[in-house]
């Protein structure tokens, strides 16, 4: 059926493309939706609450058991939200940039969507390698892009054209830059490991269990970019762009509607790349425990999938969970953490790194 | 690969580090002694590199870096030029509230990047290089921020700064599109197509704009007058001086290292740019109030009268070149370190401010006026005898063509209207009335050795010059002239 | 037929352009954080030509360097101050003049240097823009010049600190 396929790689490619991009846009999406659903219901669950449990569309309930059950888990509860994003008026105050304001949402969101285009999110299905582009810059392109994001917030602030967006912007835009060079800087020395900035391959480098994990070999690292990540997506203990209780809402202030709801996607689009990224560069990215070769049958393509969602889902755990344990930290002391701690220890990691590589590889020989 | 050759920049890079990082741990009223110490070091350096710390000639890095005569001398050059303007800030400390430490940094890393221009053997070196100092005398034009004319300064170098170098990187790259290498020498060798090649001309073209702004030819030269009135003297001292230096050696070596065939195709240019900018400096200069605007013009002027031995592609004109600089250097430095020990005392740069100065500190208006004497050109100091090893090149040039009697003429011109602006102030100096109820100048320890050292090259050089020619002629040894300008091929002809 | 990756090269140059021209000379609009995002399109467009030319490396590193921090910084200071719309200048016949001139003349050079130069070849179209190869260029063939723009760099911060800090001591 598919036997066309073979004759023209061209067409294949942009088939198989075509599809990739199309389903992991839509794992994307429905992720989106639930990880809100996980944040209200871990949230509620750290209050000591019970969190939504009502929400049920009309023929649901008929279901015995099940529709209860479904319902108590707050299932429905997104389906509701999106339908409410969608119904609520657009308003767009009369004292905003209107062109500026109406393009920030869109800028927020498309960024943190492009950088799922470099992840290995899979080993092989069929023949078909499982990553929308291998690139052989991999790594590079993803900070490019989520460098773009910040625009979309300092837009947003500055367009909204009143004072507390305007902080939230310019709050955010020094993090992200402050943050950004922290995070690049904890990278250099995982690529320096694996002498290669495409994605692909430091999975490949990590193969072999556990053990293998460049976590174990660059621990630091891992933890800057961990912190770094939680900053650079405005997300507690750093998320300050949007304090509610300085800044009304920061950035998103005056957007209301499917234009709020931009910003809300792209926020957690960008945790969802944050940790696809810490899944990849430290944790084997999709392989098992104990380690696997590149999936030879479909079965097998599919359980690593699985693998990296499972451990996609876990660093997205993380994230809510640190959200409602921690409180906000102060401006001053959030700058220091990233210039005067990270950077520079970002930079004695690499220091070390590079040092003991030169030893080793002067062992080796 | 011999790294060893960039010792002596090593060295004053880390005196830069360890001037800034003392600043951390001394008192602010040690400061001074820091630049004392900064300039006695680099003295030590000094001392070392004339041959202890790279004894052999050689090239380094690919070829990038070479260590010739040519390096040598404008090495030793720039080093006494740093020790003196670091002297000499230490006399200004009273006009710069804040950041002394800073200043004697980042002049120490200015003078990096005029040692690494010395040695560039490539157009990639030679662009690091200028940028280091240029983006180094952004900060040190502006240095004192509270004073509106400074910022002026620095603004305006930043923003024409920033220009040039856009053009000469642009060039650069039509360079290196078109010779496929940024080496001076591997240009050289493919020099006969590349002359043909109009990408390549163009990017040289553009090249000779970036470096025709750092030696203020015109018509690159607007920065000029605005800088030197703005810029603290020491800075402006150095730009004069150090940055002025750097371009030359540049200009040197890109158009009788690197293209030579192509530079005496283009010698019209050279000599058009020389006329017009000896000119527009001298007539400019005359009207003038402010002594260091114009000073600025004055060295608008001395561009075009160093571009006159450019101009005449010889060896006689390259070495006059490097001659005239290094009269020109001692005369400088004497003026501004002149202008430093008057801060004090002094708020403004203003000719009338100088009335009566001749009463009040013999010694400062003999020393200036011994300076101005010599940038006028009048025996037996320095700058008569470099005026006159220039006229000689184009002299000698003029035998092959006539055109060069015209510039003959222009130079001469110059001289005359130096003399009246350069008199104007020993005048206000002698004969001008002091302003009332003043007292004298006392003139400090460094002042009195930069004065004393910079006043001695200027008679020294002035009476018994044959040394540095001497010198000045072995550097230029390297350097290749057009074969239409070199002897043998004359006779050959007749 | 042209090929496809030529059509890209005129696509991404004509944008770049385009961008490039709005950012200076915007007839829309007088605002400066218009003309600053236009900047940031130019810049995008330009690293859209250097994937053409296989610089890999290049064009992650324009987009994460200028488009994403340079500008940004930008923008931060734009806003913070506040610039109004700026106001249209009168220009002058003179000043017009000139400076047409003055274009007028460099593009004519450029024209005719373009217009003689010979064509490469099909094989120096790409370049080695891998990051290794890169790499070895930056860390041996230009090792100096590499290490004398961290001075410069240095030198930056502390003109920079020198220059706006509020109360130096």
């Amino acid at each position: 059926m598919f036997d066309w396929l073979n004759y023209n790689p061209t067409a294949a490619f942009v088939v198989f493309s075509a599809l990739k991009i199309g389903i992991a846009f839509g794992v994307v999406m429905t992720m989106v939706a639930y990880a809100v659903l996980v944040e209200r219901k871990v949230s509620a669950f750290i209050q000591d609450r019970v969190g939504p449990n009502r929400t049920a569309p009309p023929l649901a309930l008929k279901i015995p058991f099940v529709g209860r059950f479904l319902q108590g888990l707050g299932i429905f509860q997104p389906m509701a939200d999106g339908l409410k994003f969608i119904l609520k008026e657009d308003f767009t105050p009369s004292y905003v940039r209107t062109i500026y304001f109406w393009l920030a949402p869109a800028i927020a969101v498309i960024p943190a969507l492009l950088t799922i285009a470099v992840i290995p999110f899979g080993s092989m299905l069929g023949s078909e390698k499982m990553v929308i582009a291998d690139l052989n810059v991999g790594i590079l392109y993803t900070f490019g892009i989520v460098s773009l994001g910040v625009y979309g917030i300092v837009l947003a602030g500055w367009s909204s054209n009143s004072k507390y967006p305007f902080l939230g912007g310019i709050r955010s835009t020094s993090q992200m830059i402050s943050y950004e060079i922290a995070m690049g800087m904890s990278v250099i020395a995982v690529f320096m490991m694996v002498g290669d900035l495409n994605l692909s391959r430091i999975v490949e480098y990590q193969s072999g269990g556990l053990h293998h994990w460049l976590v174990w070999r660059q621990p630091l690292a891992f933890v800057i970019f961990l912190v770094s990540a939680f900053a650079e997506t405005n997300r507690l203990p750093f998320d300050l762009p949007e304090s509610e209780s300085e800044l009304v809402g920061g950035y998103h202030t005056e957007y209301s509607s499917m234009k709020f709801a931009l910003f809300f996607l792209g926020e957690y689009a960008n945790m969802i790349a944050s940790s696809a990224m810490m899944v990849t560069l430290f944790f084997g990215g999709w392989q098992p425990l104990w380690g696997a070769a590149p999936a030879g049958s479909v079965f097998a393509g599919l359980t690593h999938i699985l693998w990296f969602l499972a451990k996609l889902v876990a660093f997205m755990v993380l994230f809510i969970w640190v959200r409602w344990m921690l409180p906000r930290f102060r401006y001053d002391q959030l700058m220091d953490l990233g210039w005067r701690r990270f950077i520079p220890l970002a930079l004695a990691n690499i220091l070390a790194t590079a040092i003991g590589l030169g030893l080793y590889s002067l062992a080796s020989n | 690969m011999n790294h060893s050759l960039i010792t002596t920049e090593i060295l004053v890079i880390l005196l830069g580090l360890g001037v800034l990082l003392a600043d951390l741990w001394i008192r602010p009223e040690s400061r001074p002694a820091l630049g004392w110490l900064a300039a006695s070091l680099l003295g030590c350096i000094l001392a070392l590199s004339l041959g202890a710390l790279t004894p052999h000639d050689g090239s380094a890095f690919g070829g990038m870096y070479v260590l010739d005569g040519l390096a040598r001398y404008f090495k030793g050059f720039f080093l006494l030029a740093g020790i003196l303007v670091i002297l000499m800030t230490v006399e200004f400390r009273h006009r710069l509230p804040v950041g002394l430490s800073e200043f004697f940094a980042l002049t120490l890393f200015a003078l990096a990047g005029m040692l690494f221009a010395a040695s560039a053997n490539d157009f990639i070196l030679m662009f690091v290089s200028l940028e280091l100092i240029t983006v180094t005398f952004f900060v040190l034009n502006s240095f004192q921020r509270a004073r509106l004319p400074s910022l002026e300064a620095g603004v305006k170098y930043l923003i024409l700064g920033g220009v040039a170098s856009a053009f000469m990187i642009f060039g650069i790259a039509l360079i290196f599109g078109s010779a496929n290498t940024t080496n001076f020498s591997l240009v050289a060798a493919q020099q006969a197509q590349l002359a043909a090649n109009p990408v390549f001309l163009t990017g040289l073209m553009l090249v000779l704009v970036g470096l025709g702004f750092k030696i203020a030819a015109f018509p690159f030269h607007l920065w000029a007058p605005d800088v030197y009135q703005g810029s603290p003297a020491p800075a402006t001292a150095f730009l004069s001086v150090g940055s002025k230096a750097a371009g030359f050696v540049l200009l040197l070596r890109v158009l009788f290292g690197a293209v030579p065939q192509i530079t005496s195709q283009w010698q019209v240019l050279l000599m058009v740019t020389a006329a017009i900018t000896i000119l527009y400096g001298s007539l400019c200069a005359l009207p003038q109030r402010n002594f260091k605007r114009l000073l600025g013009y004055s060295s608008i002027a001395n561009a075009g009268y160093l571009l006159l031995g450019v101009a005449a592609e010889s060896r006689t004109g390259s070495s006059a070149v490097l001659y005239y600089l290094g009269g020109y250097f001692f005369t400088v430095l004497a003026i501004f370190t002149v202008l430093c020990s008057l801060s004090s005392t002094i708020d403004n740069d203003e000719i009338s401010a100088l009335n009566g100065l001749g009463r009040r500190s013999p010694f400062l208006a003999a020393a200036l006026s011994i300076g101005l004497v010599s940038l006028a050109g009048i025996p037996p100091m320095v700058g008569f005898f470099g005026k006159f090893q220039l006229l000689a090149a184009v002299l000698e040039a003029a035998r092959l063509a006539p055109a060069f009697y015209v510039l003959l003429g222009v130079a001469v011109v110059g001289v005359v209207l130096s003399l009246y602006y350069y008199f104007n102030v020993i005048r206000a100096m002698y004969w001008g009335d002091a302003p009332a109820g003043v007292s004298l100048i006392e003139v400090s320890a460094p002042a009195r050795i930069a004065l004393l050292v910079c006043l001695a090259g200027v008679l020294y050089l002035g009476i018994a010059p044959g040394g540095l020619l001497r010198l000045a002629d072995g550097a230029v040894a390297g350097l290749k002239f057009s074969p239409a300008h070199a002897p043998s091929v004359v006779t050959a002809a007749h | 037929m042209p090929e496809f990756t030529d059509l890209l090269f005129y696509g991404l140059a004509a944008l770049t352009l385009g961008f490039g021209f709005l950012t200076v000379a915007n007839p829309f609009s007088r605002n400066p954080v218009t003309n600053a995002m236009f900047l940031v399109l130019t810049i995008i467009s330009m690293a859209g030509l250097f994937v053409l030319l296989h610089a890999f490396f290049l064009a992650a590193i324009q987009v994460l360097v200028y488009a994403g921090a340079v500008m940004v910084l930008f923008l931060f200071v734009i806003m913070l101050l506040d610039l109004p719309e700026e106001n249209r200048r009168q220009i002058k016949t003179l000043t017009l003049g000139l400076g047409t001139i003055a274009v007028a003349a460099i593009a004519g050079i450029f024209i005719k240097a373009i217009s003689h130069a010979a064509p490469l070849a099909a094989s120096d179209r790409w370049l080695d823009g891998e990051t290794k190869p890169l790499g070895k260029i930056l860390f041996e063939t230009y090792l100096l010049p590499f290490e004398i723009l961290s001075l410069l760099l240095l030198v930056a911060m502390v003109g920079v600190i020198l220059l706006s800090k509020k109360d130096l001591k």
